[in-house]
């Protein structure tokens, strides 16, 4: 019995879920790529955990199956109804709405006031640059190059072949 | 060289490098409020939420700002009560702050809470006071009607009727700016509910009425989403009455009405409503497939056909579909008269399943999976030379394709005994040059199932002629039996007989089902009573 003048509302049998679809059933539109079949997969394993949908948990998961494996999918699109048409009507108001990806987001732009920091000075000693530079002491540089030496050294041990060099 | 090209440093490093100092300053024990509230800024330029909500909570003695900033990281966050909660307490702290102000009348807003709201914009509007002027009366304004509509709301639920006199004299640019919140507010029950009440007060305003409209679609789309048809249609059932929207709006409602009744097994009403809604789109390929559909569901088969083929030749670069799977529309094209076809197959509509079948190679003319079904079509619609021209082609693709020895055996048109000993020898011939092939074992068995009723019918058909010259030797007098065409008679039923029995005989071999045998041993038995009888008649 409805209460007062509220309506009483039948529900309707549906359909069964292979006459529903994969599509209808994920909330998906026919050209939904890979990533978006797992997100609407996941959100309504949710749902259906948390009673939440009216699909059982089990036709969620048929679903996923069917739109993981290319020829099923495309033969279910041969026999699935679309809710949007093919100019996408529905999933553009969607998205002057602020749903995307089946969830609901706040667009408006909030003010936001930072602080004016620029110019603060954390209260910490900070060191003079010009003692720290007269503080530093530069080691002398030799003057004779340790390296040439060995260089010369292990040129001299190489063998001379005078029919290896090439003469212009 | 590219190496020597000098590349601006962006925004987000510097924001990054500002990061990773102040991090290093905290890290060394810095407490410094200041620090830790640049550390927080500087990650929330980069989008790393939690890290700048963690540099947040270190500050001991957060004021109003500071939480301020907390309210505007929920609110990025899209977790709408953590940001009403944060922004109220920044609120209480600074009730001078206008933004604080403006962002929790929103965030309210959005969270449908009209009576906070309407205790918020007297505050707001006392604030907007000390803004810049080059927008202070703009938005004092915006504050004004937003007030007004939300009074406006509240006498609605009340019962009583929207009066709202600032309403009834907005500018165009005054409904925009309201349309344009409202529809960012990202909450479809608030947007939906707002939207109800602004169009029964502005009932001549089309912008309004569109944007209402379009609120409902969206919102059904919602319900759609959970499978909750019922809800969906008894939303969208109030505007199928109206024809005030755009064409995409009408179309769009149209669409999803037919949706709904289709799955609500209503399908009456969902054929009219994609007729309708065809008749506004005639070139759109997903609704001429709509309603073809639901002619299937209805049962009506034939008469989805003019939408199939519709929808057959509208698929093409308009159609929108997904990016991760190559050549779409030619598999989708290929499934669908497969289908079809297959539809038409179960109903024995062999002619219309053949056209679908023809359409499917046309697609893909080497295909001998296709070719193959059309090969039994052209069989079950009495089309032995198409099948003959078919077998040929699949012969060229496969040489040497065992089975399609058999599919030759197709082609054998049986009329009687001889034909079925004839087609016998050759199934027991095949199966013996190929002795280990699983699908040609399996296609024989099932060619020899056919075959036991034909022969269940022949022995009938004997049985009968049989039982007639008994009844009649039985009921006439002996002087008016003529008992040498009796005899005759009996020994050509006698040799028939046999002939049916030797047939069984090499069916039994042939047969692997428990049940087939069954039936051609109780066949059998049958038959060799025949026998009997007729010798008794003197055969």
């Amino acid at each position: 019995m409805g209460r007062g003048s509220e309506p009483v509302v039948l529900e309707l049998a549906t359909l069964p879920r292979e006459q529903v679809g994969p599509f209808l059933l994920l909330g998906l539109d026919k050209t939904a790529d890979k990533e978006t079949v797992d997100a609407h997969w996941a959100e309504r394993l949710k749902w259906a955990r948390k009673g939440l949908a009216k699909v059982p948990l089990e036709d969620i998961n048929w679903a996923r199956e069917i739109m993981s494996d290319v020829e099923r999918r495309i033969r279910a699109d041969a026999a699935s109804l679309n809710a949007d048409t093919t100019d996408e009507v529905l999933a553009q108001l969607a998205q002057r709405y602020g749903v995307q990806e089946g969830r609901t987001n706040r667009m408006w732009q909030a003010l936001d006031s930072e602080k004016e920091l620029a110019e603060y000075q954390p209260a910490a000693d900070v060191p003079d640059s010009k003692e720290i530079l007269n503080a530093l002491k530069v080691p002398e540089v030799p003057e004779d190059v340790p390296a040439v030496p060995m260089l010369l050294e292990r040129l001299a041990q190489q063998p001379l072949d005078p029919w290896a060099i090439d003469i212009p | 060289m590219p190496n020597a090209i000098p590349i601006a440093k962006t925004d987000s490093s510097r924001h990054g490098e500002a990061a990773q100092l102040l991090e290093r300053a905290v890290q060394a024990g810095c407490q410094d409020a200041n620090v830790l509230y640049m550390l927080a800024m500087a990650h929330k330029r980069q989008g790393k939420l939690n890290e700048a909500r963690n540099a947040l909570r270190k500050i001991q003695r957060p004021d109003a700002n500071i939480i301020l900033q907390m309210g505007l990281l929920s609110l990025q966050e899209n977790q709408l009560a953590q940001a009403e909660d944060e922004l109220a307490r920044a609120w209480q702290l600074d009730p001078r702050s206008y933004e604080i102000c403006y962002n929790l009348l929103l965030t309210r807003l959005t969270l449908g809470k009209v009576e906070d709201c309407l205790a918020l914009i007297p505050n707001a509007l006392e604030l907007v006071l000390n803004r810049e002027p080059a927008n202070r009366d703009e938005e004092r304004r915006f504050l004004l009607i937003l007030a007004d509509l939300l009074q406006a709301c509240r006498k609605s639920d009340n019962g009583a009727l929207p009066i709202a006199p600032l309403l009834n004299e907005l500018t165009s640019s005054d409904e925009q700016r309201l349309l344009q919140i409202l529809r960012s507010l990202g909450q479809l029950d608030t947007v939906h509910t707002l939207l109800k009440v602004l169009s029964e007060a502005r009932t001549r305003s089309t912008a309004v009425r569109e944007a209402y409209l379009e609120a409902v679609l969206v919102k059904a789309k919602e319900l759609i989403d959970r499978c909750a048809w019922t809800e969906a249609e008894l939303l969208l059932r109030p505007l199928a009455r109206e024809k005030s929207g755009s064409r995409t709006t009408q179309l769009a409602l149209l669409n999803l009405l037919g949706c709904c009744a289709c799955m609500t097994q209503d399908f009456d009403s969902a054929i009219k409503h994609f007729m309708a809604a065809i008749k506004l789109a005639p070139n759109d390929a997903r609704l001429h497939q709509n309603l073809a559909i639901t002619y299937e569901l209805k049962g009506e088969l034939p008469q989805s056909d003019p939408y199939w083929n519709r929808f057959f030749d509208l698929l093409d670069d308009r159609v929108p579909v997904p990016t991760d799977i190559p050549r779409y529309l030619d598999h989708l094209a290929y499934e669908s008269l497969g289908r079809l076809a297959a539809r038409y197959s179960e109903k024995e509509k062999w002619n219309s399943a053949l056209s679908y079948v023809q359409r499917a190679a046309h697609l893909r003319p080497n295909d001998p999976d296709t070719l193959e079904r059309l090969f039994q079509l052209y069989n079950q619609a009495k089309r032995p030379q198409d099948a003959r021209r078919t077998l040929d082609k699949l012969r060229q693709l496969r040489p040497g394709e065992p089975q399609y020895e058999l599919y030759e055996l197709d082609l054998i048109e049986v009329k009687g005994l001889n034909e079925i000993e004839k087609l016998l020898l050759e199934i027991d011939r095949i199966l013996k040059r190929y002795p280990n092939d699983a699908r040609v074992e399996e296609r024989a068995v099932n060619m020899v199932g056919n075959v036991i009723p034909l022969m269940g019918n022949l022995c009938d058909q004997l049985t009968d002629q049989m039982s007639k010259v008994i009844d009649q030797v039985r009921n006439l007098p002996n002087y008016q039996i003529n008992w040498s065409a009796v005899r005759e008679v009996m020994r050509d039923l006698l040799r028939e007989f046999q002939k049916l029995r030797r047939i069984t005989g090499k069916c039994l071999p042939l047969v692997s089902s428990d049940e087939h045998r069954r039936i051609i041993r109780d066949l059998a038995d049958h038959i060799d009573k025949k026998m009997e009888a007729c010798r008794s008649m003197g055969a």
